[in-house]
């Protein structure tokens, strides 16, 4: 049997129909991976690798399977993880490359308008203020933008209530990302996207925009729909 | 920054006098102050990307290259008594050649040579604002509106150089029963009179190009023509239609005529400096960035003897040097991109190309 079909497993159809029994029923299914369990994510970050090998821990790995590196997983200097989940929210249709320099034009924007800013001030502290890295700004953005608690519909007696329950770190990253894609999509077009996304983002930073109201917004509704928190467990 | 600010970095130099750059300059930038910008640049000249580029990070620095560099020694050793030597700049689209025209540009504006500058030749061939039939030249075709907009550009350019050289023409040039200007008349008088009427700028822009050479014979005055994208005047199509739909071939504008009876070495007292660029020239005839083969036989034959100039891509000290001044001017701001693996990685993925690497500097 080939290595591949050591590691890949056919797709089982248990998947699909997996219920959890949860009350609150979000339905956390298995992951579609066509990978075994016991395969393991490829470190790609030169540092890391560098540091296992001189902690020792590179020896211990040396015969784990490893997953196949994804186009985007790369050591250049400019990789962040979290830029590239977030070109692949913004992506449609496979178009990664169209992605990609949307983001990036963005990126550059939101440089300029910080360098204006940054040249026009007089003082050092004023300058020593100004954020002037594109991936520093983004990160502390969708820092301020994801939410603590989310809403969930729970059926009590014929009514659906909204009850707010925990959210995990995965799904405040994701809404998040989704919500500054969305509201940089408007309907009028004269503003193209990359320079809305940079507009957001720098809102954002600044604790003001729409997408931190948006937070803001479901954090209020959560503390009005606190009463039916119980809900939760029966 | 400042001019007058001390400049220790190894990267810039205190040599703001294009005339006075030498080989030890090479890799350098100098800056070229906003007056100056506004002076020679407003008409077109620096690459729209390379010119915002400059207003983001606060001030217009050009990089001191070989080509440059060669050029400017060769000027200055001219002798202006003999027949204007070609000089004809070729590369790689984005390698620097628009830049290195742009330096030669503020030599010459310092030598106190009068500058014709063509900021770039396709604008007049592939995006033509509305092109008429010529009226004095039998199937030839006018720009109004460019050459309205050229001779603004030449008189932003030398407008206190002509005010002080007061040159006058030579010949009556009649424009219609009622209009002509006398010989005799100033310049000035015959550059307003095509900016004030569209209708015959074209003709006044043939008339003025045909002044200088002869100002210029006559030693009254030196001239420097600049010409970015030259063999778009050799561009087998146009945008340009007639009635019929058949296309207008650039040399069949009364522009092109005018330009290239001034590219021709039989004047003296004068230098002329040309790039021929790939990206002037359709698609299909991309294939090579050398100049026999993107000047066509007809535009290697009209330049021929000339120099060959290549701006090549980026050396090992130049590209350091961009990558110290993108670091200083706050625009390259990964921490781990100024390190010596990210420069490793960055000249590696741009080739050394210089809008590579611009491009690849851009977002992050």
């Amino acid at each position: 049997m080939s290595l591949s079909g050591v590691l890949r497993k056919l797709p089982s159809f248990n998947a699909i129909h997996c219920h959890l029994n949860f009350v609150g029923r979000i339905a956390r299914q298995q992951p579609y991976s066509m990978y075994q369990p016991f395969v393991k994510e490829p470190t790609y970050n030169i540092e890391k690798l560098e540091q296992l090998i001189e902690s020792g821990e590179a020896k211990k790995r040396e015969f784990v399977p490893v997953k196949a590196a994804r186009s985007d997983q790369n050591v250049s200097v400019f990789h962040d993880e979290l830029t590239s989940k977030f070109i692949n929210m913004v992506m449609e249709k496979g178009h990664k490359e169209i992605a990609t320099k949307l983001v990036e034009t963005a990126y550059m924007k939101i440089k300029q308008m910080q360098l204006a800013k940054y040249y026009k001030a007089t003082t050092d502290a004023e300058r020593a203020e100004i954020e002037l890295n594109p991936i520093v700004i983004f990160h502390k953005a969708l820092e301020n933008c994801k939410p603590v608690l989310q809403l969930t519909p729970i059926k009590r007696g014929g009514a659906t209530y909204q009850v707010p329950i925990p959210i995990t770190e995965n799904r405040a990253r994701f809404l998040a990302m989704k919500w500054m894609i969305l509201e940089s999509r408007e309907k009028e077009r004269k503003v193209h996207f990359p320079e809305r996304l940079a507009y957001e983002l720098l809102d954002a930073f600044n604790n003001t925009g729409k997408v931190v109201k948006r937070k803001q917004d479901l954090h209020k509704q959560c503390e009005t729909n606190r009463a039916y928190a119980h809900y939760r467990w029966g | 920054m400042p001019i007058t600010e001390t400049i220790t970095d190894t990267f810039r130099t205190n040599e703001l006098d294009p005339m006075n750059h030498r080989k030890d300059h090479d890799g350098r930038f100098y800056s070229i102050s906003q007056s100056v910008k506004k002076q020679l640049f407003t008409g077109g000249g620096l690459p729209k990307e390379y010119k915002e580029l400059s207003e983001t990070l606060n001030g217009l620095s050009i990089m001191v290259r070989k080509p440059a560099i060669e050029l400017i020694t060769y000027l200055n050793k001219t002798n202006f008594d003999a027949p204007v030597t070609r000089y004809v700049l070729y590369g790689k689209t984005g390698s620097g050649k628009s830049i290195s025209l742009a330096h030669i540009l503020h030599y010459g504006s310092n030598a106190g040579m009068v500058l014709v500058h063509v900021p770039w030749v396709p604008n007049w061939v592939r995006f033509p604002k509305g092109c008429t039939p010529s009226v004095i030249h039998p199937n030839m075709y006018d720009h109004p509106i460019e050459s309205v907009e050229w001779l603004r550009h030449f008189s932003t350019q030398n407008g206190l150089l002509m005010q002080k050289l007061e040159l006058k023409t030579t010949e009556t040039y009649t424009w219609s029963k009622r209009e002509m200007t006398a010989a005799g008349s100033p310049l000035s008088e015959l550059i307003d009179l095509g900016m004030n009427r569209a209708k015959y700028a074209t003709d006044c822009v043939a008339a003025l190009l045909g002044e200088l050479k002869k100002a210029a014979v006559s030693k009254r005055c030196r001239v420097l023509v600049v010409i970015d994208g030259f063999n778009a005047f050799f561009s087998p199509r146009s945008k340009v239609q007639r009635e019929d739909k058949s296309i207008v071939l650039p040399t069949e504008f009364v522009l092109t005529d005018a330009f290239l009876s001034l590219t021709r070495n039989d004047w003296t007292n004068g230098a002329i400096v040309v790039s021929v660029d790939a990206s002037a020239l359709p698609l299909e005839l991309r294939e090579s960035p050398l100049p026999r083969y993107q000047l066509g036989k007809q535009g290697f034959e009209h330049l021929d003897p000339f120099i060959p100039i290549e701006v090549p891509n980026y050396s090992e000290k130049e590209f350091h040097s961009q990558i110290d001044y993108y670091i200083e001017r706050n625009w390259l701001q990964q921490p781990k991109a100024r390190t010596d693996r990210g420069r490793a990685e960055l000249s590696f993925t741009s080739g050394n190309h210089p809008l590579s690497l611009m491009k690849l500097v851009a977002p992050y």
